[in-house]
């Protein structure tokens, strides 16, 4: 192959992986009600619930609302990251699947494409509400916003690639929603995003420290506060990001080569 | 065949519950939900909040989650058999009057929501152990007044949708009404003045209360559960007379 076909052919590719994504992220655009529900019920949960819970809630030198503003962010996220799944999951029902391996992309590619392009319509989606929350706390200092922003797309990523594996790996509907719903219910309520660790009942702060959802946020709030940050658990959420990517990507070359209706 | 009015009914009923039914994996997953707002989260919530029993405040608001969740699906399967599988025409051909249809879906609705929500009930009972018969049957009277309402704000919801995403969104916009707009989470005298008046009209706000008195005292003030009676029954009247109006040749 000379210089000119191999620039040609890595153009082709480059422009593949950019319409994948654009792709991904016009599902954005065409679902504006969800949208519109999905950034009501942060607005309530910040502007009403916390805002009531945390007169309730006297724990000294705790502060519940910005706790809980902060990890309204993360779950919206992982929330909006969950539903690629159900995208892919749609893709292989119809047949699009089937075109989509025909592009002359890599499966491993393909993964990393689709797995970006949800965590960023993730992202996208979550800015403002992220920028409302920065707002009222006054976080200011635009490295630990970056930094925490970061983080925040790495979870997305990660939840993104574990969807798609779900969405590939399970047939029938029925179970592919239940096994959604109930991935995203403990990923969520197990762990620190919404409470902290030292009030949960025992059996649940057992395992939230596992949670991906209580390794971003309790990093994201350190940054934000200007604490430490714990590497090991920066380490912990970039294994989780890797191996959901690693098995997504086996999910598709295990049961696409071949067919997925085979 | 000549059938009458009650064994119509019936049919009508016994189909809804089918449905319900068909899903069984959905009815063990509201009833972890369930297990999982009451034991982990209210758990967590009442260790950060003294000064008065929060586990017991907030445990009535979970099991009348899985009722509202629930009674929507009445709304939701006039919303998938009116766009989705054009099923609509044909129920109106049949030889039952479109008032006593529609209200018989809701009623579906209800005993729907009674029997998924008896697990979690069942739990709570245990959990509360009330001594006198009202305590003990009194709940199941309050989820399906609750349910009557949430069945009818479903129905209503997807009379007024023509997309699935806009019929989400109403449902997503109602629950979230339900659920922070009431004192399932907080007392009354927390929320701000300028959101009482839509805690009062808001069913579940009555529900709870009249829950919470019920299971604890064995008796309910007459204000709450006419409170919760008029608002459903009204909230149904309204569901009924829209399905009418648009159902109209």
């Amino acid at each position: 192959m000379t210089a000119d076909e191999r620039f040609q052919q890595n153009k082709t590719v480059r422009g593949l992986l950019i319409a994948l994504i654009a792709r991904d992220l016009r599902v954005l655009v065409k679902t504006p009600w969800i949208i519109f529900s999905r950034g009501l019920a942060f607005l309530v949960q910040i502007f009403v619930f916390a805002v009531l819970m945390s007169r309730l809630v006297n724990v000294p030198g705790f502060d519940f609302f910005t706790y809980y503003a902060i990890g309204t962010v993360l779950v919206t996220v992982a929330s909006i990251a969950f539903l690629t799944g159900y995208d892919v999951y749609e893709e292989a029902e119809t047949g699009m699947l089937d075109y989509l391996l025909s592009l002359p992309l890599s499966r491993r590619g393909y993964v990393l494409t689709r797995a970006v392009g949800g965590a960023l319509r993730s992202i996208i989606y979550v800015t403002p509400l992220y920028a409302i929350v920065a707002f009222i706390e006054g976080f200011s200092n635009l490295l630990d916003l970056a930094g925490s922003y970061l983080l925040i797309f790495l979870l997305a990523t990660g939840i993104t690639g574990l969807s798609i594996t779900v969405a590939l790996s399970i047939r029938d509907e029925d179970r592919f929603d239940v096994t959604l719903a109930l991935l995203e219910l403990f990923f969520i309520r197990f762990s620190t995003a919404l409470y902290p660790q030292t009030f949960m009942p025992l059996a649940a702060s057992v395992v939230a420290p596992f949670s991906p959802v209580s390794m971003t946020s309790d990093v994201v709030r350190s940054i934000l506060g200007h604490g430490t940050v714990d590497l090991t658990v920066m380490l912990g959420l970039v294994a989780f990001v890797v191996s959901m990517l690693a098995l997504g990507a086996a999910m598709y070359l295990r049961k696409i080569e071949g067919g997925y209706f085979d | 065949m000549n059938l009458s009015y009650s064994s119509k009914i019936f049919f009508i009923f016994e189909r809804d519950l089918r449905i319900l039914f068909h899903d069984k994996i959905s009815l063990v997953l509201m009833f972890m939900n369930f297990a999982i707002d009451l034991f982990v989260s209210g758990v967590t919530f009442s260790q950060m909040i003294t000064g008065f029993n929060y586990f017991l405040f907030i445990a009535p608001g979970a099991t009348l989650v899985t009722a509202g969740t629930v009674a929507f699906q009445s709304g939701r399967e006039i919303f998938l058999e009116k766009a989705l599988r054009d099923l609509s025409p044909y129920h109106l051909t049949l030889p039952v009057p479109r008032y006593l249809y529609v209200a018989a879906r809701m009623a579906a609705g209800v005993i729907k929501s009674i029997v998924a929500t008896a697990p979690g009930t069942i739990v709570l009972l245990v959990i509360y152990s009330p001594t006198t018969p009202s305590g003990i049957v009194g709940p199941f009277l309050v989820i399906a007044l609750f349910a009557l309402a949430g069945a009818a704000l479903s129905v209503m919801a997807a009379i007024v949708s023509k997309r699935t995403e806009v019929f989400i969104t109403l449902r997503s916009t109602i629950q979230l009404y339900l659920t922070f707009l009431s004192t399932a989470f907080y007392p009354l005298e927390f929320i701000p003045a300028a959101l009482v008046p839509l805690t009062l009209v808001n069913p579940k706000t009555w529900a709870v209360q009249a829950f919470r008195h019920l299971v604890q005292e064995g008796s309910v003030p007459l204000q709450d559960i006419l409170a919760l009676a008029l608002t459903s029954v009204f909230l149904a009247t309204l569901a009924a007379a829209a399905y009418l109006r648009t159902t109209r040749i």
